[in-house]
């Protein structure tokens, strides 16, 4: 476990030094940006996520500032149900949703914004028909990478219902 | 011999005739200075002053035609952009903005502008200086009010129960969305791109600059293009939406969208948009969504602040990695 993280860490480094590698190149006018320059390729989603969260139309995000160092990200998506009644107060079943955390990270092209840096968690909330026939909501946490599920009994009820209250952005 | 004698006196003649063509540059009063911290207005006064305030001072060599015209040109451009001798009267927010864009051109290489330090050493600003407008403009400070709020734990504040009920079967909720027909194209007749709130998410930016959370959304080539990995130059068709919030307290201390502000748009046509980089530009403002701009020459605002990033396409965004 402590190896992985050295290694990550590692990694993490090697893509510092290449981003700055990169930007001293292009700001000297020499070479054309690497991948890294263009693409956002530390905040990449890792394999064994149930569902592809970005895929779905988004609903809001957040941001938590708690933590100085590392402030969290999180963007809220869903299916076309849940999208469609996002912030109703009312949930059918079929709405799926799906609220992605990353760390942040200073944007390397912009002084005064932070983007997603390291994927942190992958949160879904379900709402199914249960045996019963009265629909019931669901919630699974995911971590690390390649992602694995998580089980925090604990925190499992009052996530569910956080994820489920959060309204939908403001839009035009 | 002659003819040499003959040609010098040819250029001599048209050079002391080009300095008769004297645009005026002159320096107007300084009427509304910026108000900052001496450090930081030394940096500005040794970088920038010369072209982006009313105290120009020009060397020799700067007032020698064809080379002035060029300076004189420069100037005037420079004032209208930015002018530290008249930016106090500007409300706080715009000047915080015009201050942060001034940081990032410096980080980005583009200012001062490369022929202006080569013909003027010593005004290129050094790392030890950028770092004194940084920690100056602090865009993550503590003492921002909201992100100094109360920690409790996220996951120990639920909302109240029963909040949100869980049906078989629900009436669609109203749409309070504007109908197409009534938003008008942007100055420059560019047309406002329906439909774009159910392209993808490729990205999203805190801006602690001005306190506005943005999502970054992609239409299908967009998309494609990231997943293969080919955005660079982005492909004719590409277009993005990004999308901006004032950035507002949650329940748990921390920050969720609040108000919309605006919806912007870049959309690649390289022979089409040939005359803007490529792009096409667009932004429409407030829930009415009102096309930015007070004429068509608004999309200079998007050009001259996307300049920077040419190497890029002329794109800020750094899509998440597929």
């Amino acid at each position: 476990m402590k190896r992985e993280i050295k290694s990550q860490m590692k990694s993490r480094t090697s893509w510092i030094v290449a981003a700055a590698v990169v930007a001293l190149l292009s700001g000297c006018g020499m070479k054309k940006p690497q991948e890294a320059d263009v693409l956002n390729v530390e905040a990449r989603t890792p394999s064994g996520l149930p569902v592809a969260a970005l895929e779905w139309r988004m609903i809001t995000s957040g941001i938590d500032r708690h933590d100085r160092e590392h402030g969290t990200m999180t963007m809220l998506t869903g299916n076309d149900v849940a999208v469609k009644y996002a912030g109703s107060g009312i949930y059918p079943a079929g709405s799926e949703l799906a609220l992605t955390t990353w760390l942040e990270r200073d944007d390397p092209h912009w002084f005064g914004a932070r983007i997603p840096g390291t994927f942190v968690s992958l949160e879904t909330v379900e709402v199914k028909n249960g045996p019963d026939g009265k629909p019931a909501a669901e919630y699974h946490r995911y971590e690390g990478n390649p992602a694995h599920e998580v089980k925090d009994a604990t925190n499992a009820n009052s996530r569910k219902t956080y994820l489920l209250g959060m309204t939908a952005s403001e839009m035009p | 011999m002659r003819a040499v004698w003959k040609w010098i006196g040819i250029v001599a003649v048209i050079g002391i005739a080009m300095q008769l063509v004297r645009p005026r540059i002159g320096n107007p009063p300084v009427t509304a200075e910026l108000q900052a911290p001496p450090e930081v207005q030394s940096i500005l006064k040794n970088s920038c002053y010369d072209c982006h305030s009313n105290e120009t001072r020009l060397k020799w060599f700067d007032q020698v035609a064809p080379g002035y015209w060029l300076v004189a040109h420069d100037v005037k451009e420079a004032r209208r952009h930015l002018n530290f001798s008249e930016i106090a009267k500007l409300p706080a927010a715009q000047q915080r903005g015009a201050l942060f864009e001034a940081v990032n051109m410096i980080r980005l290489g583009a200012m001062p502008l490369p022929q202006y330090q080569a013909m003027h050493p010593g005004t290129a600003v050094t790392p030890e200086q950028l770092a004194v407008l940084e920690k100056y403009l602090a865009p993550f400070a503590e003492t921002d009010s909201v992100s100094a709020a109360p920690t409790p734990n996220a996951t120990q504040a639920p909302a109240p129960e029963n909040t949100v009920r869980l049906v078989n079967d629900a009436p669609q909720p109203a749409s309070g969305k504007m109908s197409i027909q009534t938003i008008l194209p942007e100055l420059n007749g560019f047309a406002y791109p329906a439909g774009w709130e159910t392209w993808k998410t490729i990205s999203a930016t805190d801006r602690g600059d001005n306190h506005t959370l943005r999502m970054i959304l992609g239409n299908e080539i967009a998309v494609k293009a990231i997943a293969e990995k080919k955005i660079n130059p982005w492909p004719d068709g590409a277009a993005f939406a990004k999308v901006a919030w004032q950035a507002a307290p949650d329940d748990n201390g921390g920050l969720k969208p609040g108000k919309f502000i605006q919806v912007e748009f870049m959309a690649k046509d390289a022979s089409r948009y040939a005359k803007t980089d490529g792009w096409g530009w667009g932004r429409w403002r407030g829930m009415d969504l009102k096309p930015y701009g007070k004429d068509a020459h608004f999309v200079e605002e998007c050009t001259n602040c996307h300049a920077p990033v040419k190497g890029n396409d002329f794109v800020y965004t750094m899509p998440l990695e597929k």
